[in-house]
């Protein structure tokens, strides 16, 4: 579970969020929606230890293992595909199951610098999974894949991740309506 | 094919201003008139072809190379340390800051004279490689460092991967990128000012030495074939270590 309590955050004076509080579930999908800028981004990073609130706190059980779908792909440009999807975990089997899943089992030896948009994505989609997190916060996870490749994704992604806990920030939360639990809105 | 003639264009440019350097040279030779101020280029070249045929040349070169050498590894291996402490600590950061300053801004006259009473003459053609190449290690090192992906170091604390992970794979590539270009510039550095530095210590077999002593006796011809010789080896050494890093990086 995690738990955000009463939370103020704020950049160069201006803030982003204001007395924020809620209860992510163990086993349940959140999607958080808002305009942009209304600090979807900014509660994922909190939520991911990557920011500190200026005011109030986040309960974290330990230990928890959480990964993140960031924005941007955040791949390792000097390792291939595979590894980049790996990473520590020794999980090979894993790794190559989520690229075949994912259409992107004929770039598993490829660098990064060599992918398309859309297949970053789902690299650093497939990287996230393969942890076997408790917890997966996912920011805009289906942005730059077309529609058939973003229903296939979000399917994989729930399927992956069902019975736990998901925390995913989208612009678009009729395309992932269907596997939330609750829709939050933020701002 | 065509990467071929575009080999052949390539080294006839190089040629064609390699040829225009040495007409200049001839000129500038047959112009002052005097051996002893300005040997023209092809009384040199015959002056280093019959250096080369002696064993003392070898002998000369190959000490001078292994002194530079040396020096320039060690103060790359310092500088790297140090670049690693000062990351690692605020006050190593600060109290190396103004000494690496003071090392970079000092006229390498300066250090050789003052090594001149503190070290053994064989030594400060190492010590004078060190101290040109440690300080742009330790900066390159640092600078490479604090231009880390951000976005990937907090990936990798989000995905708690192990510190020596981050160092291989994140702050690896990053500081090699910045560390690479530094080695190059530093080894032809350390290769100037090491022989600079034989020349006023003028230790046993060195190239330095041997500069001193042409001058001593306006022995011009030797003096510019020894000068040739010094900078055919670094250009040699540059070629090879850039080459060496270009297959490091892949």
């Amino acid at each position: 579970m995690l738990q955000c309590v009463d939370i103020d955050k704020s950049y160069e004076g201006k803030p982003v969020l204001r007395s924020f509080s809620h209860t992510f579930a163990p086993d349940r999908t959140t999607l958080l929606t808002g305009p942009s800028g209304a600090g979807k981004t900014t509660l994922l990073r909190l939520l991911a230890g990557l920011e500190t609130p200026d005011r109030g706190g986040i309960l974290r059980p330990s230990p928890l293992r959480l990964r993140m779908v960031f924005q941007e792909d955040r791949l390792l440009p000097g390792l291939t595909v595979l590894q980049n999807v790996m990473l520590e975990t020794g999980r090979e089997e894993t790794a190559r199951r989520l690229l075949r899943e994912l259409d992107l089992e004929a770039e598993a030896a490829s660098r990064p610098d060599t992918l398309s948009g859309g297949m970053k994505r789902r690299a650093a989609i497939a990287r996230a999974l393969c942890a076997e997190p408790d917890v997966l916060l996912l920011d805009e996870p289906i942005n730059g894949l077309d529609e058939a490749l973003r229903r296939r994704t979000a399917a994989l992604i729930f399927r992956e991740m069902r019975g736990k806990c998901v925390v995913c920030a989208t612009h678009y939360p009729e395309e992932l309506r269907e596997y939330a639990d609750e829709i939050t809105e933020i701002g | 094919m065509g990467t071929e003639a575009g080999k052949l264009k390539k080294t006839a440019a190089a040629a064609g201003v390699a040829a225009f350097w040495l007409l200049v040279w001839q000129l500038l030779a047959m112009l002052i008139g005097k051996d002893v101020v300005l040997s023209p280029p092809l009384t040199v070249f015959r002056t280093l072809v019959r250096l080369m045929g002696t064993g003392e040349f070898w002998l000369t070169v190959g000490a001078t190379f292994l002194r530079i050498l040396f020096g320039y590894g060690f103060g790359a291996a310092l500088g790297l340390g140090l670049g690693l402490a000062a990351w690692k600590s605020g006050i190593v950061r600060r109290l190396l800051a103004p000494f690496m300053s003071v090392v970079r801004a000092t006229p390498v006259a300066s250090f050789i004279i003052l090594l001149l009473f503190l070290a053994r003459n064989q030594w400060i053609p190492v010590l004078i490689a060190a101290l040109m190449v440690m300080p742009l290690i330790w900066a390159n090192c640092l600078k490479g460092i604090e231009e880390t992906d951000r976005g990937l170091l907090e990936m990798g604390q989000v995905f708690e991967l192990s510190r020596r992970w981050q160092i291989r794979h994140i702050y690896g590539p990053s500081v090699r990128a910045f560390f690479l270009p530094a080695a190059v510039t530093g080894l032809g550095l350390a290769w100037k000012a090491g022989v600079a530095a034989e020349v006023l210590a003028a230790p046993e077999h060195s190239v330095g030495g041997m500069l001193y002593r042409a001058k001593i006796y306006l022995e011009n011809p030797e003096m510019l074939a020894w000068t040739l010789c010094v900078i055919l080896i670094s250009l040699a050494l540059e070629t090879l270590l850039k080459r060496l890093l270009q297959k490091t990086n892949g």
